[in-house]
């Protein structure tokens, strides 16, 4: 029989942190997942890494400022990696654009720096130009019991919220270039001609042009100038197909667009069921913006008006 | 004596072979296989400061009763005034029971297989469960009556394993057991002041503590160096019923061989594991081997598309889910949906190879390991003029003669065992040779 007196004093301060974490993008009833695409709309090749981890401390206004400030060096700058990095098709057989993937840590550093934090997934494009960050904002990291039994979390990234990248609903994430803007905050303040703080809120127009502080912030306009041009517009394709255009800030992926129409200009306006797709005709190109589109039908019945709804998810 | 007890433990085969030239039929009864399992319990390493030994076997106490159901109503089940020639419940069942054990109800067939159900008390001809028996088990339905083992049984009551013992459990190598109603580990430790096994944080005398069968239980090792034990019991071959909980669960897998995940859980049937189209939708299944640091998995059952099947999770095209797996593994299931029960196949299962792997016993350096086999033949066929045979399987051969002239001195047989160089587990069985 042995007594243990001296030696436990070591080993309680190392706890064990295994953990495993599950995540799939394969779509079910609930959560109608789309493929995960790159800003052109093409589905996210096999060579696309995915990597889980968190942003110690970090905001998910901070995570938007720091890819305004440094792009994907600064994003990865802050990350702390869960588990090894896998790919785009893993557990997927090998089909782009979606993944399955489980990863595992184990540690004895009971500091792990992501004990307490949300839980992210970074994916990247090969190349690294595009990139988007989803968090589970209700599930967190925690290191295991102190007798080392591992907790294990099963996801799905249909119930995550995009921070960075390209929303185009709620089951649909596209990677993006990184963002040029900064969080809405920090944009708002750098136009110092807008002294008046009330004038600097979400919905105010300080340059009366119709279009709210947010609203230019998420179309990539000016507040302080109401001779920006319009980001929306009404295109007609080569094929003679009519969409409902609009450009919007790159890479911010908490901002969600939704097309609203009615027969009246004064409403009522009801949501439009069309759905949303990255337009592969830009007509101008721009790397703060991304170009979006909706179908809208040519050859209309009686007079139809539609307008852009965006809404923020920035803390 | 009972009948149905001798019809637990024996069955009769029908034997043909040839004998100096002639053909003679002969008559066997053939006890069900004990099984022996050297464990080699790992201690801690500067890898691994915390290591665990899961010890999922399904090994058990030989059945004491097997009978019918006659009455159902809340939690009382009532056996049949009347069960084999003309004896009562009153005849043997009370008898064989000792008070100071816990014993349970498993149910072999119909609609309840698998249902364990455990026993508060026995009156008359009335079992008293612990919780009120679900709609499921009726009259007709046969059950058996086994005793959970106790702590002190496994890792004996004065420590003689050498476990590594302090003054509280975060001092001491502890034996973890899995409570699936509250699902947390419960922790065990041998008090090295008080000499005696106790819970964590509670100063009583834990020596005798229940394993509730099918129970996950585990060693978690603070101290360094290799321990050897053996564990030992009858093969149970009844499917199991497993009481799943939103969340985490762990129990031991009925596997006394060797089994697959894809054969152990139902996927059809009323108590399959509920599966989607992914893993987020899907019971998430993981495999704790007692030689592996690493668990197995997981493993979920798809329903996407029109090929359902068993994957790994990151790997769709792995095998994993047909490789056999450690006997003495512990089934960890994730469950996101509501609670319900779960069916286990209990079959063996012969895989092709690679077969699973255990630490060879011995060990390079140690000796060879010898026990004893106690075996108490069935009274009802019981006569000291009788002998037996002892014949002995590794798990991948067929059953191979060890003696063929066995005589039970008393009403008990004692016969001592060398431990077969360079295997862990064994199984022996005893026929009764006529």
């Amino acid at each position: 029989m042995k007594t243990l007196s001296f030696l436990s004093t070591v080993f309680l301060c190392q706890l064990l942190t295994a953990h495993t974490v599950v995540i799939s993008s394969l779509p079910d009833n609930n959560r109608p997942m789309e493929s995960l695409n790159s800003a052109n709309g093409t589905a996210l090749p096999l060579e696309s890494e995915v990597r889980v981890g968190a942003f110690p401390g970090l905001t998910s206004a901070n995570l938007i400022d720091a890819a305004a400030a440094g792009g994907l060096t600064q994003i990865e700058a802050h990350f702390v990696q869960f588990g090894e990095t896998l790919t785009i098709g893993t557990g997927a057989e090998a089909s782009a654009g979606v993944f399955e993937i489980v990863v595992r840590e184990t540690t004895t550093d009971s500091a792990v720096s992501w004990n307490g934090e949300v839980i992210s997934l970074l994916i990247t494009s090969p190349d690294s130009s595009e990139f988007l960050v989803a968090q589970f904002p209700n599930e967190q990291f925690s290191i295991d019991s102190p007798t080392g039994l591992e907790s294990l979390l099963s996801l799905h990234l249909g119930d995550a919220s995009l921070v960075l990248g390209q929303n185009l609903g709620e089951f649909s994430f596209n990677t993006s270039r990184a963002s040029e803007r900064p969080s809405f905050t920090t944009w708002i303040n750098q136009y110092a001609s807008i002294t008046d703080s009330t004038l600097r809120a979400l919905n105010a127009d300080p340059d009366n042009d119709g279009r709210s502080n947010f609203l230019e912030y998420a179309t990539g306009g000016n507040p302080a100038s109401a001779n920006d041009l319009s980001p929306t517009s009404i295109v007609v394709d080569s094929e003679g197909l009519a969409w409902f255009r609009v450009s919007v800030s790159a890479g911010i992926g908490l901002n969600q667009f939704q097309l609203q129409s009615a027969t009246e200009i004064d409403g009522p306006w009801t949501p439009s069921q069309s759905s949303v797709s990255a337009d592969p005709s830009p007509p101008v190109t721009n790397t703060a913006l991304n170009w979006l589109r909706f179908p809208i039908l040519a050859d209309q019945p009686v007079a139809e008006f539609f307008r852009l709804r965006a809404v923020s998810g920035e803390e | 004596m009972s009948h149905s007890l001798s019809c637990l433990t024996f069955f009769t085969l029908s034997l043909f072979y040839t004998l100096a030239g002639s053909l003679i039929v002969k008559a066997q009864s053939v006890s069900k296989p004990i099984a022996v399992f050297s464990v080699h319990v790992h201690g801690s390493s500067t890898e691994h400061p915390l290591r665990t030994t899961h010890l999922g076997t399904h090994l058990t106490p030989e059945p004491i009763f097997s009978g019918p159901v006659h009455q159902v109503s809340g939690k009382i089940l009532n056996l049949s005034d009347q069960l084999f020639n003309n004896e009562t419940v009153e005849d043997f069942v009370p008898q064989n029971l000792v008070p100071a054990e816990k014993y349970y109800l498993h149910f072999m067939s119909d609609s309840a297989e698998g249902y364990i159900a455990n026993i508060t008390s026995i009156t008359g001809n009335e079992i008293h469960c612990e919780d009120d028996l679900p709609s499921f088990v009726q009259p007709g339905q046969y059950f058996t009556i086994t005793r959970h083992r106790r702590l002190s049984e496994v890792f004996t009551a004065d420590n003689s394993l050498g476990f590594g013992a302090g003054e509280s459990a975060a001092l001491s190598d502890n034996v973890a057991i899995f409570n699936p109603d509250t699902q947390v580990e419960e922790l065990f430790y041998f008090n090295s002041i008080r000499s005696r096994w106790e819970k964590e944080g509670v100063a009583e005398d834990a020596t005798h503590q229940t394993l509730r069968y099918p129970y996950a239980y585990s060693v978690i090792r603070r101290t360094p160096g290799l321990i050897k034990m053996f564990i030992r019991g009858q093969v149970s071959e009844i499917p199991i019923l497993l009481p799943i909980k939103t969340g985490l669960n762990l129990f031991s897998i009925p596997a006394w061989n060797a089994t697959t995940i894809s054969n152990l859980v139902t996927t059809s049937g009323p108590f399959p594991a509920q599966s989607g189209p992914n893993a987020a939708t899907s019971d998430l299944f993981m495999i704790h081997e007692s030689s592996t640091v690493t668990p197995r998995g997981p493993f979920y059952y798809s329903s996407a598309s029109n090929d359902p099947k068993w994957l790994k999770v990151g790997d769709s095209n792995s095998t994993e889910p047909t490789t056999p797996v450690d006997p003495l593994s512990t089934l960890r299931i994730h469950r996101k949906g509501a609670p319900g029960f779960l069916k286990l196949n209990a079959h063996e299962y012969y895989g092709a190879s690679p077969f699973f792997t255990l630490d060879a016993d011995p060990q390079p350096g140690e000796t060879e390991s010898y026990y004893t086999l106690t075996y108490r033949p069935d009274p009802f066929f019981f006569s000291p003029w009788n002998s037996y045979s002892l014949q002995s399987n590794s798990g991948t051969q067929f059953w191979l003669e060890l003696s063929d002239d066995i005589h039970v001195p008393g009403d008990t047989m004692i016969y001592s065992v060398r431990y077969p160089t360079g295997q862990n587990r064994i199984f022996y069985r005893f026929i009764l040779l006529e």
